[in-house]
């Protein structure tokens, strides 16, 4: 207990730390003075009081929208939907064992005598408390929903109960997921570290054979939700809870360190970028990811081709990088081009082109579909001179051997929605769909190689894709002829062509 | 001959290179010194078409170079202080791309043999984000290596590297220096015993040729931590020479 007590004062003093940060970033500096503070701390309260307002009056426009029998089904449904996270839930901390640690964690506890049990403990307290709190919030407004049309005299206390429920429900869970994870994690479980996969088939037959089993945390929030939380119940979760504590100290005490240690050293590289890190340096953290499942998964059987042919051997390398970067990489470009096809096919068939929303979700969606990156490699060899002045000094020639692999991919599965879809526009939407594509990877180039003549600087892809996409939208709109839109589209391809081939390091 | 003529190059309204002009004759190695910040950076990056001067012309057997489509040429090869690397693909990936870029023959046996000297044998499979800084050096002076270039330009090479490293690298220069390449290395040190061709010192935003003697002295005093000493030092020296 005295580790325990060391470890409760160490985290208090970090989330005080914490705690007077995000106070400074909301205005209340611990310098200013005392009135000044109850000001902004009125304010914040009353901004809270606000949203909480504003998210229980949307839930009770949307519960009296609702047929009478809906409500019914939501709860119904509810169980379903609460094992379904459980499950994902285990999965992901069996996929990545969920204890954080940051480079001073890693430099003292970690190699100190404390008593791991508690550390993970600790750990998990401080990893799961905001989530948990998020999920009790919804929890609350869904519990709110349920019962605000049966039952309006009751929405507060179900609301509560709801999230009561709820946050135990999911401290349950974490702590049990935990403790099968730091089990797992034992020096001597190798064994038990593959064989603990079979869980998951066994939950999903145990789901189908025994509901009631598997159902069961979804039926004692539908039942404290609409009945109300029985001190049997309550006291059932808070001894379940208590339970999975002593289990997770127990589990935790016998980890083995080391491999959490070194699961660690990417957080802790992360973490030390600061806590805005996912704005400022999002394509760091994204490298980091990156090089951490590079290290951890096994080499894919899948030798560089190399040629006579730079073509070949620059298209080989880039088959290469992206079945690093995702085995399954090649799915995702044919399902990305499946998906975006599919999605401005059943906009335009749906709305007609005589709308102009219609060609905004297009462009939006043409907007949003930059990842996975067609010309990444090209990024990459672009943003490094030193690997760039080792690649042929025919540039378009190394777009287009580092692009072919993901547009052929994407264009493949643009071209299976067409067909499968739309099939008496496979002739245009083809020819369509091609313009468009090179047009993309055009602009992804713009986002490394200066554009010379215009802009005179890097292109943002988003802002591209909306400059391009007026004068398509604007002729196709006002024209409502497909024809006429195709070629504005391959006037842009050209146009973009001629600045790219114009600009530097295209040309010098 | 590797001519530099009226080199100017500023960032912004910072004059870092001023009508500088030097030359190099082929198979020589020559050694760029100069105090932190005097522009060798800037100046080996100009030379290998990474940075556009403003003015001045570099000229490779009388051949102006960067005025073709390609900014850079493939002649030239720079390795810079911190080189960075293609996160997916392996030690060996690294070479056998670049090797089948530049047509290189039997590189599997220049490979392997260069892996060997700079001891780099056992991480042929490892990823370089995973390896030290010395040896992502190790990978990029093999890189420059194994593709022969006609020019290559080192930008502090040793500071990384451990003894043994360096007494290879050095070796592996006077191989390419053999094969008639012009040789450019910003460093403040040689490896023990070792000499070079030709001696340049960057100062005041000129390049000027110094002897041996000058350069160990400059060394000492590079190496000597007090910058107004240094400074003062320096122009003394840049004076006599």
């Amino acid at each position: 207990m005295r580790d325990l007590a060391i470890l409760g004062r160490l985290e208090a003093k970090r989330l005080r730390s914490k705690l007077n940060y995000w106070l400074k970033v909301l205005g209340m500096d611990p310098e200013d003075s005392r009135f000044y503070r109850i000001y902004v701390g009125l304010f914040w309260l009353y901004w809270v009081f606000f949203m909480w307002s504003y998210g229980t009056e949307n839930v009770y426009q949307i519960s009296r929208r609702l047929p009478s029998d809906a409500t019914g089904s939501i709860a119904q449904f509810i169980p379903i939907v609460i094992f379904i996270g459980q499950i994902l839930y285990l999965f992901s901390v069996f996929r990545n064992q969920p204890v954080r640690l940051n480079g001073a964690d890693i430099a003292y506890l970690a190699i100190s005598p404390i008593h791991r049990g508690y550390l993970v403990f600790i750990n998990l307290l401080l990893n799961t408390w905001l989530p948990t709190l998020f999920i009790a919030v919804v929890s609350c407004f869904v519990g709110m929903l349920i019962v605000w049309q049966a039952m309006p005299g009751t929405v507060g206390l179900a609301g509560l109960f709801a999230a009561i429920t709820m946050a135990l429900l999911v401290f349950i869970t974490t702590t049990l997921a935990w403790s099968i994870s730091m089990f797992r994690l034992r020096p001597d479980g190798g064994t038990f570290r593959l064989a603990s996969w079979v869980i998951f088939p066994i939950l999903i037959i145990v789901a189908v054979a025994l509901p009631q089993i598997t159902f069961f945390p979804g039926f004692v929030w539908v039942s404290a939700v609409t009945e109300g939380l029985t001190p049997f119940i309550g006291a059932l979760l808070v001894a379940l809870s208590a339970l999975g504590i002593l289990l997770l100290v127990f589990t935790g005490r016998r980890v083995d360190m080391p491999v959490i240690v070194e699961e660690n050293q990417m957080y802790a590289r992360i973490a030390r970028l600061g806590p805005y890190a996912s704005y400022y340096a999002r394509d760091l953290i994204v490298r980091i990811h990156k090089q951490h499942r590079l290290m951890k998964r096994r080499r894919v059987r899948f030798a560089l081709m190399t040629s006579r042919n730079n073509f070949i051997t620059l298209m080989s390398q880039s088959v290469l990088m992206s079945l690093r970067e995702s085995s399954f990489s090649f799915i995702m470009l044919i399902l990305q081009g499946f998906m975006v096809t599919s999605i401005v096919g059943t906009v335009v068939s749906a709305a007609g082109l005589d709308k102009i929303q219609t060609w905004a979700l297009i462009v939006l969606g043409l907007m949003m579909s930059r990842r996975p990156d067609i010309a990444s490699t090209f990024r990459s060899a672009m943003q490094t001179p030193w690997l760039r002045q080792f690649l042929p000094s025919n540039v378009p020639m190394v777009l287009a051997a580092y692009s072919v692999y993901s547009f052929g991919l994407i264009y493949l599965g643009s071209l299976i929605a067409i067909a499968v879809a739309f099939p008496s526009y496979i002739l245009t939407g083809a020819t369509f769909s091609l313009f468009i594509g090179i047009t993309l990877t055009i602009w992804q180039a713009f986002t490394v190689v200066p554009e010379k003549h215009i802009f005179k600087r890097e292109l943002q892809y988003e802002a591209s894709v909306l400059v391009s996409g007026i004068p398509i939208v604007a002729v196709g709109f006002f024209s409502q002829s497909l024809p006429m839109t195709m070629i504005t589209t391959a006037f842009i391809m050209v146009i973009a062509g001629y600045l790219l081939y114009q600009s530097y390091p295209f040309s010098s | 001959m590797f001519k530099v003529s009226e080199l100017s190059y500023s960032y912004g309204q910072h004059q870092v290179l001023h009508n500088l002009s030097f030359e190099l004759s082929p198979g020589e190695i020559a050694i760029l010194a100069g105090r932190n910040g005097a522009g060798k950076s800037t100046l080996l990056r100009c030379l290998a078409g990474w940075s556009k001067p403003e003015i001045g012309g570099i000229y490779l057997d009388d051949r102006l170079l960067f005025q073709e489509q390609s900014p850079q040429d493939p002649d030239i090869i720079f390795v810079p202080d911190v080189p960075d690397f293609y996160d997916e693909l392996t030690i060996w990936e690294h070479l056998r791309l670049i090797s089948s870029i530049y047509h290189v023959a039997d590189w599997e046996e220049e490979a392997d043999n260069l892996l060997v000297a700079f001891e780099l044998e056992d991480a042929a499979t490892a990823f370089p984000f995973s390896l030290s800084r010395g040896m992502r050096q190790k990978l990029a002076l093999i890189m420059a290596l194994i593709v022969r270039p006609k020019v290559l330009f080192l930008d502090e090479p040793f500071g990384p590297l451990d003894i043994n490293a360096t007494m290879t690298v050095w070796q592996q220069l006077k191989v390419l220096k053999a094969y008639g390449s012009y040789i450019l290395l910003s460093s403040h040190t040689l490896p023990e015993g070792s000499q070079a061709d030709r001696y340049l010192l960057m100062q005041r935003q000129q390049v000027r040729v110094i002897d041996e003697t000058q350069f160990d002295s400059m060394s000492a005093l590079l190496n000597y931590d007090d910058s107004t000493d240094e400074d003062a030092n320096l122009d003394e020296e840049a004076d006599d020479a």
